[in-house]
């Protein structure tokens, strides 16, 4: 079985000379799920970015089911990027002038490479916006319309509509209150049971931890930051409590 | 594409404002580009339809364009009239085919009476040498009988029979009108497009009998027979048997000793008066193009500065799986969009204008414009316009482009 994800003597730099990302070798199975966490700096940003084919290695290869993502024509990322990888951020998931279905739809079209619209798009809208425990009426609401944490469950189901193999998700509760937090977390958990994806979930709450088997503190992952003295979660929380 | 396309439309939505203004700009730039190629298309293919297969036009001497504009476009007033005796010395001519007598002065509510002669309804000839044809009716025949144009028919409401008075010189407010003697509508022409449509045309005798004093008029409202020829008319067509003929004749006429005579070749005083056009047609096609390049300057800036915002939602599209090459596209689609509904309404807005004021130019400048625009020119002006939207959206276009290389997920 290949691995969802596996990097080998990966290195990034915005210049050449000086790299800020450097991870000797580091793997995720398929179906997995990892709790990412790190101080500032540590490079968070850089390996989504480097996960989703948006910033390309300066040197070392990564590989995603079995896939040398570097060695695809930036189109072909591009592409691979649709089919197989969701993505969710803290905020800012949707294109606020399109409705929720548009919003979908849109993460539908990318993936099919023809351009021909895969049937039964609102079918499997309607599946996911249910699952995600929100009113089907919605799908034809405008984004703006929304509340925060119904954007971020409608980007959940935008990330999610092409059945990805791996989700990458950012902070994604930063906006959300407690109970709203919790929920989220619990579906989200329970989604990527169901469907056998792999999930990177990167935050700097520690509580959110507790939802995952791994963890990985990316401070001591990547070389280059591994001089920042390791990082105690909590102190983390701490530091960055009130922040965004 | 239906799916960029339907981004495209609701990025334009989503900024109401500022793309409302844009349009607004566009379609007032749109409109007045396409209005002066219509009209100049227009106007001169009016123009050259106004007179066709009449060799030699003689009148009184002055400049040629104002013996044009008066003799053909009925337009200014003629300076000074030739003998009666010359047009009969015309007829007689041997290398004149035909000729037609043209006397100019009176007007009926505001529309130009011509005394002329069968001869005119004979030879005359416009656009494509296409001869007068009659809507109803027929020549004169009687001498207080009239033949009307068709723009006279049609906005006065005037049908076979009924009777119409002349008055003494131009204008709808003259005092002096020769209502002892009216004259029956004999025949209505079909339209020409030409200032012939605008021309009440009589008897040369019959306008020379309603001058005559009341006394003489009676006399001759009671027998036909003693109408006088005139002895002064406006101008003379003539029609040469031999063309080559043309310049000699014309050398011989300017040179007449018994009458102060001009001829002029009408197709050299057409040229003459089209290329007075010309330049302001020129200096207005110059002026159009200017207001189309500062409003879709007026597009560009507005895409460019919407970029700002657009940073988000770069991302997220970035972040579905759009290539740069995407965002590019969904960046000239919304010019394209704007463009070709600011095109659909300035045609809408120019075809509307030029229904309501087709009579009022047609009146007070003799264009006749046609409400059509769907020209060939017009149709390369419009794909021009389509091609400089896109030269001009290239700007904010390849700006969302490199925005869009090197866009990296959205860390809020």
């Amino acid at each position: 079985m290949t691995a969802a994800i596996a990097l080998n003597r990966l290195s990034y730099g915005y210049q050449t000379d000086k790299s800020i990302l450097s991870i000797p070798r580091w793997s995720l199975h398929q179906g997995e799920r990892v709790f990412l966490y790190g101080a500032s700096g540590s490079g968070k940003t850089t390996l989504l970015n480097l996960l989703c084919g948006i910033l390309m290695p300066t040197a070392g290869s990564i590989e995603l089911f079995g896939h040398n993502i570097a060695a695809l024509t930036a189109r072909q990322r591009d592409t691979f990027r649709a089919q197989h990888i969701g993505v969710v951020f803290q905020q800012f998931n949707l294109i606020s002038y399109l409705t929720v279905f548009k919003n979908i739809q849109l993460a539908a079209y990318f993936a099919t490479s023809s351009g021909h619209q895969a049937p039964g798009v609102l079918s499997r809208a309607e599946a996911l916006i249910n699952t995600l425990g929100l009113p089907v009426e919605i799908l034809h609401q405008q984004v703006n319309q929304l509340s925060v944490g119904q954007q971020q469950r409608v980007a959940i189901a935008r990330a999610l509509i092409n059945q990805p193999k791996l989700l990458l998700v950012d902070e994604p509760t930063s906006a959300l209150d407690a109970s709203a937090r919790d929920a989220f977390m619990h579906l989200l958990m329970q989604i990527c049971e169901e469907n056998q994806t792999s999930l990177i979930f990167v935050s700097h709450d520690a509580v959110l931890g507790e939802y995952f088997e791994r963890k990985v503190d990316l401070t001591e992952l990547n070389e280059e930051s591994s001089h920042l003295a390791p990082y105690a979660v909590n102190q983390v929380v701490k530091a960055t409590e009130g922040k965004a | 594409m239906n799916t960029l396309i339907s981004v495209a439309w609701h990025s334009l939505l989503s900024r109401k404002k500022t793309v409302l203004l844009t349009f607004c700009s566009l379609v007032i730039s749109i409109v007045v580009l396409l209005s002066v190629e219509h009209i100049r298309l227009q106007a001169k293919d009016s123009f050259n339809r106004t007179i066709s297969g009449v060799d030699l036009i003689v009148g009184a001497p002055s400049g040629q364009l104002n013996l044009l504009l008066y003799s053909v476009f009925r337009m200014g007033s003629p300076t000074n009239n030739i003998a009666f005796e010359s047009y009969n010395m015309f007829k007689e001519h041997d290398l004149v085919k035909w000729a037609i007598p043209i006397a100019l002065g009176d007007s009926h509510r505001s529309f130009r009476v011509m005394g002329t002669d069968e001869a005119y309804f004979e030879h005359f000839r416009y656009g494509n040498k296409q001869p007068l044809t009659f809507n109803t009716g027929e020549p004169f025949e009687h001498l207080f009988e009239t033949v009307i144009g068709a723009d006279v028919a049609d906005t006065l409401q005037y049908k076979l029979g009924d009777k119409i008075v002349i008055s003494h010189g131009m204008g709808a407010t003259s005092f002096t009108h020769h209502d002892t003697s009216p004259f029956v509508i004999r025949g209505i022409l079909a339209p020409t497009g030409t200032p012939v449509d605008k021309t009440v045309h009589i008897r040369l005798r019959a306008l020379e009998a309603i001058h005559l004093s009341p006394n003489k008029l009676t006399a001759v409202i009671a027998n036909h027979d003693l109408a006088p020829q005139p002895d002064n008319i406006t101008s003379v067509m003539l029609g040469l048997t031999n063309k080559f003929a043309t310049f000699t004749l014309q050398r011989n006429i300017n040179n007449y000793p018994d009458d102060r005579l001009m001829a002029i070749l009408p197709g050299v005083a057409m040229a003459e008066l089209w290329s007075l056009m010309s330049t302001v047609e020129n200096l207005l096609r110059v002026i159009a193009l200017l207001v189309l390049i500062s409003s879709l300057f007026g597009l560009a800036t507005m895409l460019l500065a919407s970029m700002n915002e657009r940073r988000g939602e770069i991302a997220v599209l970035r972040v579905l799986g759009a290539g740069p090459m995407v965002i590019l596209i969904l960046i000239l689609l919304e010019a394209l969009i704007l463009v070709a509904l600011s095109v659909m309404t300035a045609m809408g807005v120019l075809t509307l204008a030029l229904l309501s004021l087709k009579d009022f130019l047609a009146a007070e400048f003799g264009l006749f414009l046609s409400h059509n625009i769907l020209s060939p020119e017009i149709i390369m002006m419009v794909g021009m316009v389509f091609i400089a939207t896109l030269v001009v959206s290239i700007f904010p276009g390849y700006e969302a482009y490199k925005n869009a290389l090197h866009t990296q997920l959205y860390k809020g």
